[in-house]
């Protein structure tokens, strides 16, 4: 470096010589700047709740906001946050992981702070908090008294009072438990971590049974027949392949199973309005009729560059739903398709959409 | 330092600095020995080859001595969140803290100690909230990238933290204590022997807090008075350091360096948290410097043990890591008239052992586990192990013309891994000073980032195909420096412009777990302002600070077709940061008032959710007495002066205002007779 000999210190500046500079210093300072506050989204889209489509967006885990969005299919309209606007801003919480509609309330499940925020279904103002859970994954309404919620590393089902709203027991099992339906008294639970998906017996809340279904088994369905479909996803890195099975719920005999290739990681089973026609997420959007022989070679609508995360069919117009979660730090995109696979509309919802509510 | 320097020891007659080094004496003993050792010149020539060749071009930041000791208490991550443009990305009080230096993150920032690089080689970064400032007597910001000199991951700018032992100086001991807000004990104390040929310098410091802080949560809007929980931490380590001079010309430094921190993790977002996470750090230093006539070389020896044990015991996370590296590195300069040559070279190794467990939570009733006579009880246990080795050639020239008006840099370096292919990386630069006052630099670089082992082999996920991050950036920046009778005045205006190519992010991939890619392009240009004003007269010593940068740093390719990130600012980057201190000193008292604002940070790739700016002010006195040779010295910190309610990252509330009080005793015997007191050079 240039040392500074003594002298310098002790003459003045020649300032005419340095003005170009001192110009050069300032316009480095003040180049090109853009304005730091960020425009804020317009949220005051009134939502008729009528038919509407209610999306879960995870919010990314850890530091993200859980968010639930509205969609009018009829205008369009996406309002990002709902939850927020109807509650004067306040914030779900980490981790949104499921919702649902039982006894005029809905019952946001809030993963990562082990919580499930109930709102009013009118309004979606919030009324409680069921607090208490572990990892809590997806809530099954039993009776007007009674739910289960599945836990992603609890080592039980919790059983919750939905008049006290409180945790009134569990159903001790193997950590892992999704997604959840009921039938005949019986509530068939998946379980990820398993090779089974367990029967209880929604009376006594106990484990009666189980069912080998494959390992990673999460995503359930009833169709018309009243039989019960699994998907599970299988395991790459043990060489475990995914299986899509039909399960007879009165004998628990497994009626048919569909093998997928160990390279292919099935998830996010769901069933259409006439409940004839199966979708599910395998890099890519499937369409499978109940009564298929072998699983579709090609899907209905091809992944590409993008990330799909959560699935959900339109019960009343059989419209096909999916979110592609992009990067996961930001706005998913949720894209519409018709039944054979056309594309209908895109539209954002919050960070990492993984479902669907259909009203 | 270097401005001090430049103003102090260039005047022969300056005797305001002569008090001041006096001053500092009688205040801070272990700052001093930083200020002594650059009386010592006469002896062993310090010189940080590298750095020194090659940073005239590159824009710097050395914090000053005073401002250091006012932090001694403190983590480096206090340190640089309230005294450089740095963006600290602290998870709270007490809790993790990264950085992002001109718009990169948290691995793109190098962090060297006494010329090696020791942050975490299986996440490429470094947490700043486990590391002592107290440790450190010189601490430096290089701006932009310096592969070329430095290797992997300098590619936003670099922090150097060094040690300089004093020769000569005579026995000094210390010790200091303060109580804080939220149950902060504190205590530190430090001993110098310092002879002719010998020099030991111990520091020892224990810190433990209740972190038990209240904040208003934002989100919750029935009750927004909350008090964090499982927040507590203890911090304790040990510095041992011994320089000997062989011969004239041969020194030789031993250090040790060895902190812990335990700490649970408090969860803002939930009422619940069983987090916690223990560091261990080791890290010895050797290393042998021989200078005579025109050669100037240095063998550099490093081995440092890193663990870090994180426990998560609602989620059933149990992982325990630990890494080992070894560094060897030999350095030389030459000098020929105003010809500089340095070529050297690095061997670094890495060991990583990752363990972890995770256990489910089996019911108390195993009974029901049997379904169909069947009992699966999953335990993963798991084990990785992982090498990297990478050895590296590097040299570098400085040519100096005119008079020392113009000097011209150029480095290159080379590193060889058993991973991956690494492409040459370069540096140069021209100083040119262009009148008496003013100086233009301009500096062009090639750096890179290798991947991490986490990127690596991380199960599932890591991605053993990745190429390393290729950055090319662009700096200049004119300066002036300006001195008139007992005023001194700095201003530097930088502008820089760099593209990182291969910016590895993790992806989702269909085997349903992400995986890193190198799949994004950042581009990042910004202007810097740094203005420093002095007036110093007897027994008063004013000082302004004013540190800016403003720094977009966008995506430039998407990810996938509905990827709305490009031309968007990065994630967790502000546009906007400024930092201004005033330092005042009449007799007695010292005065540091800090003031930080930070911009608009986002936390989507597509810019549409943010958290707001946030500006912070410090306020940190001292007043110091002596009797005979004990000198006294009381200080207290309030911080979040404004008792402002913010948050550096989502969801982690950061304390409201807050204080310290605490007390110095120094004990100074000097030589007899010490000559090094006068500047010579």
């Amino acid at each position: 470096m240039y040392r500074v000999k003594l002298e310098d210190y002790l003459t003045l500046p020649d300032f005419k010589k340095m003005k170009a500079y001192y110009l050069i210093f300032i316009s480095i300072i003040l180049s090109a700047c853009i304005k730091d506050k960020p425009q804020s989204p317009d949220t005051s889209i009134s939502i008729n709740a009528d038919n509407v489509v209610l999306i879960t967006n995870e919010g990314n885990y850890g530091w993200g906001e859980g968010t639930v969005s509205v969609y009018d299919p009829s205008t369009g309209a996406v309002v990002e946050d709902y939850y927020k606007q109807q509650n004067s801003g306040a914030s779900l919480g980490n981790v949104c992981q499921s919702i649902c509609k039982y006894n005029n309330n809905y019952y946001i499940v809030v993963n990562n702070a082990h919580k499930i925020v109930v709102v009013n279904a009118a309004n979606f103002v919030k009324t409680t908090t069921i607090n208490g859970f572990n990892s809590p994954r997806h809530i099954l309404p039993i009776t007007y008294n009674k739910a289960y919620v599945s836990d992603l590393y609890a080592g039980s089902v919790q059983i919750i009072d939905l008049n006290s709203n409180t945790i009134s027991g569990s159903i001790p099992c193997l950590a892992g438990t999704e997604k959840m339906v009921l039938i005949y008294n019986k509530a068939f639970i998946t379980n990820s971590n398993s090779d089974y998906c367990y029967v209880v017996n929604t009376t006594t809340d106990v484990i009666t049974d189980s069912v080998n279904v494959g390992k990673g088994n999460s995503s359930i369905v009833i169709d018309k027949n009243a039989k019960i479909w699994v998907m599970a996803s299988g395991n790459s890195s043990t060489s475990q392949a995914g299986k899509l099975t039909r399960i007879n719920p009165l004998t628990l005999q497994i009626e048919q199973s569909f093998i997928f290739n160990t390279s292919e990681n099935p998830h996010e089973l769901c069933i259409n309005k006439t409940h004839d026609t199966l979708y599910y997420l395998d890099n890519g959007v499937y369409q499978f009729p109940i009564s298929g022989n072998a699983l579709p070679p090609t899907p209905l609508v091809n992944q590409g560059s993008k990330v799909y995360y959560g699935l959900g069919v339109n019960p009343k117009d059989y419209n096909i739903y999916v979110s592609d979660a992009i990067d996961y730090v930001q706005k998913s995109k949720i894209e519409v398709y018709k039944p054979n696979g056309n594309f209908v509309t895109s539209f954002n919802a919050g960070i990492i959409s993984n479902g669907f509510l259909f009203e | 330092m270097k401005r001090l320097n430049i103003y102090t020891l260039r005047q022969p007659n300056n005797y305001v600095w002569l008090f001041v080094v006096y001053i500092l004496f009688a205040t801070n003993l272990w700052s001093q020995t930083k200020d002594t050792g650059a009386y010592q010149l006469q002896e062993v020539p310090i010189i940080h080859t590298k750095q020194e060749l090659i940073e005239t071009s590159k824009k710097t930041i050395s914090i000053d001595s005073l401002t250091l000791a006012r932090y001694s208490t403190t983590s480096l991550a206090d340190l640089l969140a309230g005294q450089s443009t740095i963006h600290i990305k602290s998870y709270g009080n007490g809790n993790i803290a990264t950085t992002s230096m001109r718009g990169g993150n948290a691995n793109h920032t190098a962090l060297l100690w006494n010329g090696l690089m020791v942050q975490n080689a299986m996440l490429g970064q470094q947490d700043l909230s486990i590391i002592p400032t107290l440790f450190f007597d010189n601490v430096s910001l290089e701006y932009g990238g310096g592969s070329a000199m430095w290797g992997s991951g300098a590619i936003g700018g670099s922090i150097h933290l060094q040690n300089k032992p004093g020769f000569n100086q005579g026995f000094k001991t210390k010790l200091q204590m303060s109580v804080g807000s939220f149950g902060t004990r504190k205590i530190g104390t430090g001993v110098l022997l310092s002879y002719k040929k010998v020099v030991s310098n111990t520091k020892v410091y224990y810190t433990s807090s209740e972190n038990n802080y209240s904040y208003k949560d934002t989100v919750d809007k029935e009750k927004p008075n909350k008090q964090l929980t499982h927040s507590d931490y203890i911090a304790k380590g040990v510095l041992q350091e011994i320089s000997f001079l062989a011969s004239p010309y041969q020194k030789v430094n031993v250090r040790l360096w060895y902190n812990t921190m335990d700490r649970n993790l408090p969860s803002y977002a939930a009422y619940i948290s069983k987090k916690s996470q223990e560091d261990k750090n080791l890290k010895l230093n050797a290393d042998w410097n021989y200078s005579k006539n025109k050669l100037n070389s240095t063998i550099r020896l490093g081995y440092f043990n890193d663990k870090l044990n994180y426990t998560d015991s609602l989620a059933n996370t149990f992982s325990k890591t630990s890494i080992n590296t070894f560094i060897g590195e030999s350095d030389n300069m030459y000098t020929h008239k105003n010809h500089k040559f340095n070529f050297g070279i690095n061997y670094t190794q890495y060991n990583s052992t990752l363990i972890e467990k995770i256990k489910k939570t089996l019911p108390q009733d195993l009974s029901s586990l049997f379904i169909n006579n069947h009992l699966s009880i999953p335990l993963f246990d798991t084990i990785i192990l992982h090498n990297l080795n990478k050895f590296a050639l590097f040299a570098a020239y400085n040519l100096s013309l005119f008079d020392s008006k113009l000097h011209y840099n150029f480095a290159i370096r080379k590193e060889f891994t058993n991973q991956t292919t690494i492409p040459f990386t370069g540096n140069t630069g021209i100083h040119y000073q262009l009148t008496k006052l003013i100086a233009a630099k301009i500096n062009a670089n090639k750096s890179f980032r290798q991947p991490t082992l986490n990127d690596l082999y991380w199960s599932p996920g890591g991605n053993p195909n990745l190429k390393p991050e290729d950055s090319y950036e662009v700096d200049g920046g004119i300066e002036l420096n300006y001195k008139k009778g007992d005023f001194t005045v700095l201003l530097e205006g930088s502008y820089f412009n760099r593209h990182t190519k291969n910016w590895i992010i993790w992806l989702p991939t269909p085997n349903g777990y992400p995986t890193p890619k190198n799949i994004t392009e950042i581009y990042s240009r910004g202007t810097e302002t740094k203005t420093e004003l002095a007036f110093s007269k007897k027994d008063i010593l004013l000082k302004l600070i004013i540190n800016t940068s403003y720094v977009l740093s966008t995506y430039q390719k998407p990810s996938g077709e509905n990827d709305n990130s490009v031309g968007r600012q990065l994630i967790f980057t502000p546009r906007y940061t400024g930092q201004g201190s005033v330092l005042m000193r009449y007799k007695n008292l010292n005065i540091l008032l800090n003031n930080n604002y930070t911009g608009y940070r986002f936390t989507s790739s597509d810019n549409s959710s943010w958290l707001y700016p946030y500006y912070i002010a410090n306020l940190k006195c001292s007043y110091s007495y002596s009797f005979s040779t004990i000198h006294m010295e009381l200080f207290c910190s309030i911080n979040n002066l404004f008792n402002k309610n913010y948050v550096v990252v989502q969801n982690m509330p950061m304390p409201l205002r807050n204080y310290e009080a605490g007390l110095s005793m120094n004990y100074y015997k000097p030589k007899k007779k010490n000559e090094s007191l006068l500047p010579i050079n």
